[in-house]
């Protein structure tokens, strides 16, 4: 049984246009499932509208819990924790749920044994309809961990609802930076689209993050969003694309069309003022997809 | 010779689960009478990251002598590494399958 | 004091405000911890002046002592170890290590020494002073979270400074911790659906903790927002008005305080706005 194929948005850097550019490629793409693994800020929903038809609650790891009544505040924890996630209010040992990165190391030196370790949940992931297709996304608690487990999930999800639709394609707005989630998301991944924009720290973010995708070795496209805005630094990335022998997918200029078509929760694809800007897109589609579609089964 | 293989049900004509750390289950089936010596629900679904390393081990401690699996993952494959046991990548949809595609030699083994 | 910019969506300006609040105040400290894509020091240009590894704890297993009895693996809540007795094998998976010291302290046979591995970096570095002003963490790539990073810099900020904090973006808990120890809180939105959206779920962590708080609206171009703020009785700080040329300046690495003289009276006018919802009165160099 063939797994769908799966495209993954990234841009490092937050505010490139990456959602906007996910939201409109689901929107042209066929047979596909859409996935929102940006599970800290999920946005897509904005974009696509859709309907919910199953929710699940995720369970993060295990965070410890002090026992008020077997607790002798004797501080053994406190001073053994190496994340600092035992607080003391009002004279009694808590945990801090944000700092505990549940390790059970409190759990094993407490001479009274108060502490067990409890599962929290710490999120939500969905399935939904779209006009545009299946979607699978997900929202954190914040200050939850986890995020990078709760993406291994939504993509898995995304995989069986493909299955189960004959579905041959998934599209993934992917998180920012470069950390766990980042690093979770690319496993697996056939083909990662990197959103960049042509300024000073636009460039330094896509180099790092395109050196970690590397490591998963797929293939990389580049999208250089608000191109026109500098054009040396433009050149610049173009340059850094051909030395990696990545390509350029597209070139979007900056137009007003795409702000006003979001302000109307729309993508440039929707809207006839914003056609030049649509073209590209298309554009950008049928060289993903002549990417995509030759991809030997694995 | 036993076989040790990623399930999503518990009998033969069941689909192997393609799987590996967070497969539904797992099975061993012996492989010259074709019966089920056991079948273990994965109990570590909910574990966070390095899943696959707990079913390496359970893989290794199972009494299998063959692995059969999809896609595992560079950590699962230094767990193996060194006791001697073979992974073979599954073809075919069914455990049988699997199974009948690895006595006829059609499976390729996995080596790093 | 720390003030610290978060912003829940990236892109917002959370680093365009810091590192232009940073240059303007009177004796401020930068402090990035973005530590993923710090990009502070691509505006302020700063003189580095140290550079400190930042280690943490990983396990190194003697295996003249140990006796493959597996209870450090059963003890790590990561699976970061994993012990075949039948081939006497023990192996350490680095990446998913926590660095807790579970495994050290449960080997009955005192097999496991903790040893230092460096995940990042500290620079610290001056921009027009003769002092020490800007503090920056960067995670290595490839390491899954620099949270220990962050909290190492935490550490580092005493009370009587100003500093101003560039937070990481998301809600995530290197995000909460910040906004828990910060003493005046900017959330940096921009006029958007999304950046409303992601504004209003930080809003909610900021208002948990009853901290001062302002907003300061980036790209600021139409009416749209309105709708957010009135809902919420913000103080709003200040506004930053979106133009094309402000964004070719910034996309060189330009300073908005430099650009031109509205832009530093924004500037100084969202300081007094903070100095109005604040006991510490914060000075801005004339010009």
């Amino acid at each position: 049984m063939e797994r769908a194929v799966e495209i993954l948005i990234l841009s490092g850097k937050g505010g490139t246009g990456k959602t906007t550019l996910t939201a409109s490629l689901s929107k042209i793409i066929d047979n596909k499932v859409i996935v929102d693994a940006d599970v800290d800020a999920a946005d897509m929903y904005i974009l696509l509208s859709p309907e919910t038809v199953k929710k699940e609650n995720f369970k993060g790891s295990a965070i410890a819990f002090i026992d008020r009544e077997k607790c002798t505040n004797c501080g053994l924890c406190k001073t053994s924790c190496r994340f600092d996630a035992i607080d003391i209010v009002c004279g009694k040992h808590i945990i801090n749920e944000y700092k505990c990165e549940g390790c059970t190391l409190c759990k094993l030196v407490c001479p009274v044994s108060a502490i067990t370790m409890k599962e929290q949940i710490v999120g939500e992931w969905y399935i939904s309809n779209t006009d545009y297709g299946k979607m699978v996304s997900a929202r954190l608690i914040p200050g939850a961990e986890n995020s990078g487990n709760l993406v291994t999930m939504v993509k898995h999800q995304a995989q069986l609802v493909a299955r189960e639709n004959k579905d041959r394609k998934i599209i993934i707005d992917g998180p920012p930076g470069v950390g766990c989630p980042v690093i979770s998301s690319l496993s697996g991944i056939d083909y990662v689209i990197m959103v960049t924009e042509p300024t000073i720290s636009g460039v330094h973010d896509l180099k790092r993050v395109i050196e970690v995708a590397m490591h998963f070795k797929p293939k990389i496209g580049i999208v250089i969003n608000k191109f026109d805005l500098n054009r040396e630094h433009t050149e610049e990335i173009k340059k850094f694309a051909s030395e990696k022998n990545i390509d350029i997918l597209g070139l979007i200029p900056f137009d007003k069309c795409i702000v006003d078509a979001l302000m109307e929760k729309k993508t440039p694809v929707d809207i006839e003022d914003c056609k030049y800007i649509s073209d590209i897109i298309y554009t950008i589609k049928d060289k993903l997809l002549k990417e995509v579609e030759y991809e030997p089964e694995k | 010779m036993k076989i040790f293989i990623t399930a999503t049900g518990n009998d033969l004509n069941s689909k192997y689960d393609e799987r590996f750390g967070r497969a539904k289950a797992f099975m061993v089936v012996e492989l010259d009478t074709m019966q089920i010596e056991k079948y273990m629900e994965n109990e570590n679904l909910n574990a966070g990251h390095g899943v696959g390393i707990l079913t390496a081990q359970i893989a290794i401690e199972s009494g299998a002598d063959i692995i059969i699996a999809n896609r595992i993952g560079p950590k699962s494959m230094s767990v193996i590494k060194g006791t001697g046991k073979k992974i073979y990548q599954a073809e075919g949809s069914t455990i049988k399958e699997v199974i009948e595609n690895y006595k006829n030699n059609k499976l390729e083994e996995i080596t790093s | 004091m720390k003030i610290t910019i978060v912003s829940g969506k990236g892109g917002t300006g959370k680093t365009t405000i810091a590192t232009n609040l940073a240059k303007l105040i009177n004796n401020a400290f930068y402090v990035d911890m973005d530590v993923e894509e710090p990009n502070g020091r691509l505006f302020l240009k700063p003189e580095i002046v140290n550079e400190e590894n930042y280690n943490v704890m990983i396990p190194e297993i003697n295996e003249d002592k140990c006796n493959y009895c597996g209870l450090c693996a059963n003890n790590c809540a990561f699976n970061a170890l994993s012990i075949i007795k039948s081939i006497n094998n023990a192996l350490f998976f680095e990446d998913l290590c926590h660095h807790c010291g579970v495994c050290s302290y449960v080997c009955p046979e005192n097999a496991i020494k903790e040893v230092d591995k460096c995940i990042g970096k500290i620079n610290y570095g001056k921009f027009d002073s003769k002092n020490i002003n800007f503090i920056e963490g960067v995670l290595n790539l490839n390491e899954a979270t620099g949270t220990p990073i962050i909290n190492g810099i935490s550490r580092l900020l005493n009370e009587e400074k100003v500093y101003v904090l560039d937070a990481p973006p998301g809600t995530n808990c290197p995000v909460v911790s910040a906004i828990n120890s910060a003493d005046f809180i900017i959330l940096a939105i921009e006029p958007t659906p999304f950046g409303v959206h992601d504004g209003e779920l930080t809003l909610e962590i900021i208002k948990g903790t009853n901290k001062p708080c302002g907003v300061v609206i980036n790209k600021y171009s139409n009416e749209n927002l309105d709708r957010f703020i009135n809902n919420n009785e913000l103080n709003i700080l200040g506004k930053i008005p979106f133009k094309r040329g402000i964004a070719e300046r910034y996309s060189k690495g330009d300073l908005l305080i430099d650009m031109n003289g509205d832009l530093r009276n924004a500037f100084i006018a969202i300081i007094k706005n903070i100095n109005k919802l604040n006991s510490r009165e914060i000075r801005w160099k004339e010009q």
